[in-house]
């Protein structure tokens, strides 16, 4: 009788440290950045549609009114030049999150890659190599003045007041105009959003907003769907012509599906009616809070310009 | 190349949405007269498509990964007018629903975007093409040339509008109110940016696109 012994190969049983562990981790290849982006898209648009759900202050707002309500302040607030009055519409913003239900994490979360950018960004301008100004602390000097081209570099590079506030004046700017801004995409249904744009638009540019914005969606699980296929069947390093050609055929092969996809549409379109003439079903209507809302706006601003610009 | 809101000031964003206004009225008005009740459809998901081929991310040498725009591909597969309404409709639908972009901005970023890259790519390309057939290397090339010349001519006008935001708005004592680098730093950062990483991704992915579009759909290579 044919014996057949079983032995696991000792590589197997070998226990591996956490360290071994991680450097066996492979690096994030292009597959696996795209798919979190994509599914980090979808889960934060489901994630925003539940937000835009709870009965909160903002979120009772018609949707015209907000868009062009917040659009209105973000406009004041770039006419203002006096630190405290940008503060007091960071303090609003704040004021209208908390109202309308949404989480500060959430918050943070949302603001916190443009804020750090913008911080990365307009670091260097704190320098006296980008602001000229009263120096208020000094890094290091060089051996002598330098002009390179249309630079020029001043033997003590320092920190200058004019630089720190400059830096500090853009940050708290970007960071305001974004928390803002931010309150329409968090307070408001995206089908919502969709109407109230199209409802802007003259027709067919509003019916172009509305097929694309379901589109966006079925497209992007088709890109999370070849993802997913390349990597079940992929072992190994594809090297990076590959990976180019690869993302290039997907992009080619989504142009295609578009087209062929759009045909389909026209045809049902058709089989329904239309003719190329568009109507955007107006289910807005204008209560007493957005006029209270919008008066309440107009008086913040008109305060703000007035208090600040004299 | 999104410029979000804060970093420009009225005049800027106000004279860039009234600079974009003609073109998108005279894009509207073009893609009007051409546009047939059928291609309506085509035209949205075209919008969908631009939105998302930004999520992608192109593989470049030494492992990392950039995005492409793909604005003079766009151009090139529907036609200037309709990748201007496309691209724009893109930058609002990103601005407005996903809150990604400035809303201030929008001007600039469909100045730079959806006008200035898609217009001076597709020119590029068309001058460069000539009359050679869909399916020849030549179309490749001026595809790859004129996506690199579009978004690094974005890249540029971006550069400008950023950098003259010092010598437009200063505090008393000098110190800028909004992007604090001027021209001499702005423009040479966004250029060579654009000029040495994004735009070869973006000439290395349209050429690719192109070559399987004129493999597997020729005939969807119209521009």
């Amino acid at each position: 009788m044919l014996q057949i012994k079983m032995e696991i190969p000792e590589w197997l049983i070998e226990r591996q440290t956490p360290a071994q562990l991680a450097v066996r981790q492979p690096k994030e290849g292009f597959a696996d950045k795209t798919l979190r982006h994509v599914l980090s898209f979808i889960k934060g648009t489901l994630f925003n549609e539940g937000i835009s759900s709870k009965k909160g202050f903002m979120q009772h707002i018609e949707p015209r009114v907000k868009a062009l309500s917040l659009i209105g302040l973000i406009v004041v607030l770039s006419f203002l030049k006096d630190a405290r009055a940008i503060s007091l519409f960071l303090v609003l913003s704040i004021i209208l999150y908390l109202y309308s239900r949404i989480p500060i994490m959430l918050y943070l979360k949302k603001l916190m890659p443009v804020v750090l950018v913008t911080i990365f960004i307009s670091l260097p301008a704190a320098l006296n190599l980008i602001v000229k100004g009263d120096a208020v602390f000094t890094l290091f000097s060089l051996s002598r003045d330098y002009t390179i081209g249309p630079w020029y570099i001043q033997k003590e590079i320092a920190l200058t007041r004019q630089g720190i506030h400059s830096v500090l004046m853009l940050n708290l700017r970007v960071l305001t105009s974004i928390s803002l801004a931010m309150l329409i995409a968090l307070t408001t249904k995206p089908e919502s959003m969709v109407k109230a744009i199209s409802s802007l638009l003259p027709g067919p540019f509003n019916l172009i907003v509305s097929i694309s914005y379901r589109y966006i969606f079925f497209l992007l699980k088709r890109v999370e769907q070849s993802i997913m296929a390349l990597k079940s069947r992929s072992l190994g390093r594809i090297s990076t012509k590959g990976q180019q050609r690869w993302v290039a055929s997907r992009m080619g092969f989504l142009f295609s599906l578009s087209y062929r996809l759009s045909e389909d549409l026209y045809k049902a379109m058709e089989a329904r009616g239309y003719k190329g003439e568009t109507k955007v079903i107006d289910i807005f209507r204008i209560t007493a809070m957005d006029i209270i809302w919008s008066v309440f706006c107009i008086i913040f601003s008109a305060v703000i310009l007035w208090k600040f610009s004299s | 190349m999104h410029i979000p809101d804060g970093y420009l000031g009225p005049i800027t964003y106000g004279g860039l949405w009234a600079a974009v206004a003609p073109v998108w009225y005279t894009a509207a008005k073009r893609v009007k007269t051409t546009l047939k009740a059928a291609q309506v459809p085509l035209l949205a998901l075209s919008s969908a498509f631009s939105f998302v081929i930004m999520m992608f991310n192109v593989p470049i040498p030494g492992g990392t990964t950039g995005h492409a725009t793909g604005a003079t591909l766009v151009a090139i597969l529907l036609g200037p007018w309709s990748a201007v309404i496309a691209i724009s409709i893109t930058i609002v639908v990103q601005a407005f629903i996903f809150g990604d972009g400035g809303i201030t901005a929008i001007g600039a970023n469909c100045f730079n975007m959806a006008f200035a890259d898609v217009i001076m790519g597709y020119g590029i390309y068309k001058l460069i093409r000539g009359s050679s057939p869909t399916t020849s290397k030549r179309t490749v090339i001026s595809g790859a040339i004129g996506a690199y010349a579009g978004i690094t001519i974005g890249a540029f006008l971006t550069g400008v509008e950023l950098g003259i935001q010092p010598y437009l708005y200063k505090g008393p004592d000098g110190r800028p109110l909004y992007s604090p680098f001027p021209l001499s730093i702005a423009v040479p950062a966004m250029v060579i940016e654009y000029a040495v990483v994004f735009g070869i991704i973006e000439a290395v992915i349209t050429a690719l696109v192109l070559i399987y579009l004129q493999r597997s759909n020729p005939e969807l290579i119209r521009g």
